[in-house]
């Protein structure tokens, strides 16, 4: 076997045909190792092993001349055996050793792959291409998407820095170009909008974003950044802007206030409408509380109706006063809202009204003169029915006694005829007067002629001369201060009222031995009124006739005279003024005083 | 027509004298024997009817066969008058007519729903007035049945 040793192996490398044979085995299961693998080097191995076999066998049984394989000693051929498959080993050893590393470098590849990939599939949903920009080169480096993005067809061109700013808008060029610049200058980031004008003519608006990169040294390498597509928000921002001017020119345009405030009432968005009623700016108003127009006794109303609303119930409508820069007070009508953030929470509050003043007095008018007139239906209903009960009285007393004088001149029965005559007489001048306390009630409630100031000591001293006949009569003592406050009204006609009162008190003395009337008046401060009083020692009202007394044709006392007018007309002329009268009177015998109220004259 | 014994009781409420001094000449013409008590206001009235002060007495105050009432009377007016009467377990029963120059139909109304038994209105027309006084007292005082005085107390 030493014989055979190394060195018959090595010669089976290099001596003679058979070596090219074993070269050729090597080479073809290393081939095969290779190309195939492990597998395939076993295969090669065992198809060289069947094939030395076969040879072997075809050589043994002699069909083929023993030249190859028997001629080579038997140790050769185990040499041989054993090389192959030791070559077999060591390539299936080797074949896995490198297919795992293959395998581990595939799926970085794969890996890498998917992670460009994704990166891809994420920009063109986001509308967007990256680009890398070499400054030591000075080229630009697109990531397909940009094409896209610019309605660029990537078979047929070619995405170059100048065709990139060839198709931003010129009116955008300048803005890119100092973006840019100043990233660059600056070493931050940049962002700026900029509208592209594509092949097809159609407008795009990207948003482009870019980071300088600079190196430890400072030195500036280049920049990556993004163009976006961002059209549609574009899109939707015009629509915002639209909306926000629809909206603003329609609050500035109303002819209506608008205002919007906190829960508190702090005013956070006045219309020029509002500045100008309020004669206001915009400055000075917001951030004031609104409530401080209002008049305060209609403050609590207003706050009551606004804390009505709630999300459930956002609006709500009132009217209510305000106070004008003159000093005047308005009537507003309001909408109010209580304004919602999109997730239902209350945000403030937004308002629209409008100024009612007008209407509002108009219908104050229209209220007044309904109850004036209501008052006057009842008034002239209670005058005819009177009218037709006191005028038809002296008219049967008349006829009758008329009858009975002529049946008793038939009948020469002249003794009552004198007394009857009288009783004619005394109706007709009845009937007379009450015409003309007729006529002067129906002028008592007629426009005042000219008011004016009155010196009302000297009023009731003219009325009192009026009536001094009557005063006389029953020897009444008339105290009048020479001082009383004066007075504003129609002279002639508050004459009248206190000539009826005079006159009324001295009728009403009864059997008082020292009849006396004292006048009194004072100045009511906050009314800008005069209380004046009449009072007298006669005798006196039941408290249960105190209202009565100024009906018209009541007479509680029928064997005074009168025609039952004086009293109703002395109250239409008071009223007329303004003022009011009523009767004070502890009852029967204790005297009365009737109180009146009247203007005082005005302040100038 | 049934004649009395007894005269008729009148009591006329009337404020006008004028008027009363005529339905007093009127009525004076009729033959039935009667007594007319005149006042001139409704409380005074009511005193009567209801023997109050002077008229305390019921020999000298006898209850009224009928009261003829105007309305606008001082004090007190018809209407309240004509109330407190129908309002009277005692005095109901007397017939209440009224005499007044109001034709207004609230009057009339007013009245009939106080229970007055008949409202007539004062002609201006002598000839009338004449007529109007010799009916009433005929059908009020002739054809019409009354009863007298109501015992006070009776147990029914």
């Amino acid at each position: 076997m030493e014989c055979y040793g190394w060195s018959s192996v090595i010669a089976l490398f290099t001596e003679g045909v058979l070596s090219l044979a074993v070269w050729h085995y090597v080479m073809v299961t290393l081939l095969a190792g290779i190309g195939l693998g492990w597998r395939g080097a076993i295969g090669a191995v065992l198809a060289s092993s069947a094939a030395i076999a076969g040879l072997w066998t075809l050589e043994a049984t002699g069909y083929l001349p023993a030249r190859l394989v028997l001629a080579s000693p038997s140790a050769s051929a185990i040499a041989i055996e054993f090389i192959l498959l030791l070559t077999g080993v060591i390539l299936v050893i080797v074949d896995t050793q490198l297919s795992a590393a293959v395998r581990m470098t595939r799926a970085e590849i794969e890996e890498r792959t998917r992670a460009e990939q994704r990166l891809r599939l994420a920009l063109l949903a986001a509308r967007a291409g990256a680009w890398e920009w070499d400054a030591a080169t000075h080229t630009v480096r697109w990531s397909p998407e940009n094409y896209l993005l610019l309605g660029l067809n990537p078979d047929s061109e070619t995405l170059t820095f100048r065709r990139w700013s060839r198709l931003i808008h010129p009116d955008d060029r300048a803005a890119v170009r100092a973006a840019v610049d100043r990233s660059i200058n600056q070493r931050t980031d940049f962002e700026v909008e900029f509208r592209v004008r594509l092949p097809d003519d159609s407008i795009r608006w990207l948003r482009g974003i870019g980071r300088p990169v600079v190196n430890a040294d400072g030195i500036l390498e280049g920049m990556y950044g993004l163009q976006i597509d961002i059209t549609a928000q574009k899109q939707i921002e015009a629509e915002v802007r639209r909306s926000e001017l629809y909206y603003r020119s329609l609050i500035e345009d109303l002819p209506a206030l608008v205002c919007r405030f906190q829960a508190d009432g702090t005013l956070t968005f006045v219309n020029d409408r509002y500045c100008q009623m309020f004669n206001r700016s915009r400055e000075s108003l917001i951030g004031t509380n609104f409530y401080e127009l209002i008049p305060p006794e209609q403050r609590a109303q207003v706050a009551a109706g606004i804390a009505q609303l709630s999300p459930t119930n956002p609006t709500m409508e009132h009217e209510h006063q305000v106070i004008y820069p003159d000093g005047s007070i308005g009537w507003q009508r309001w909408v109010n809202r209580l304004l919602l953030d999109s997730d239902g929470q209350p945000l403030e509050f937004q308002a629209l009204g409008i100024d009612i003043t007008a209407r509002k007095k108009a219908e104050l008018d229209l209220e007044q003169l309904v109850t004036e007139l209501e008052a006057r239906n009842v008034e002239l209903e209670q005058f005819t029915y009177a009218v037709s009960h006191d005028l038809k009285s002296p008219l049967i007393t008349i006829k009758g006694f008329a009858s009975y004088i002529e049946r008793d001149l038939a009948t020469g029965k002249i003794d009552r005829i004198p007394a009857d005559v009288e009783r004619i007489k005394v109706a007709a001048d009845r009937m007379y007067q009450l015409l003309e306390d007729l006529l002067k009630l129906s002028r008592a409630g007629r426009q005042l002629s000219g008011p004016e100031r009155i010196n009302l000591s000297l009023l009731i001293g003219e009325a009192a001369a009026a009536v001094s006949g009557r005063l006389a009569e029953r020897n009444v003592y008339l105290h009048l201060p020479p001082d009383l406050p004066a007075v504003y009204g129609d002279r002639t006609r508050l004459r009248e009222v206190f000539q009826n009162l005079l006159d009324n008190a001295a009728k009403f003395m009864g059997d008082q031995t020292a009849p006396q009337i004292w006048i009194e008046a004072q100045l009511l401060d906050q009314e800008q009124m005069v209380l004046v009083s009449v009072r007298d020692n006669g005798i006196g009202i039941d408290p249960r006739y105190h209202e009565r007394v100024f009906g018209l044709f009541e007479r509680l006392n029928q064997p005074i005279e009168g025609t039952g007018i004086g009293l109703a007309l002395t109250r239409r002329i008071v009223e007329a003024h303004g003022g009011k009268i009523w009767v004070e009177s502890e009852g029967l015998g204790k005297g009365s005083t009737f109180r009146l109220t009247l203007p005082a004259p005005p302040v100038s | 027509m049934n004649s009395r014994v007894e005269p008729a009781v009148i009591l006329l409420v009337e404020d006008n004298p004028d008027h009363s001094e005529l339905i007093a000449r009127v009525l004076d013409e009729f033959d039935i024997p009667k007594r007319l008590v005149h006042v001139t206001d409704g409380e005074t009235a009511l005193d009567y009817l209801l023997r109050r002060a002077q008229f305390a007495d019921p020999a000298t105050s006898p209850q009224p066969n009928i009261v003829l009432l105007d309305l606008q009377l001082p004090r007190l007016n018809g209407f309240e008058v004509l109330q407190a009467i129908k309002n009277s377990v005692e005095m109901r029963h007397i017939p209440v007519v009224i005499v007044t120059t109001s034709s207004a139909e609230r009057d009339i109304r007013l009245a009939y729903q106080r229970y007055a038994n008949s409202y007539l209105v004062k002609p201006v027309d002598f000839q009338q007035f004449t007529q109007m006084l010799h009916d009433l007292g005929n059908y009020w005082l002739g054809w019409n049945q009354q009863v007298g005085e109501q015992p006070i107390n009776t147990s029914s």
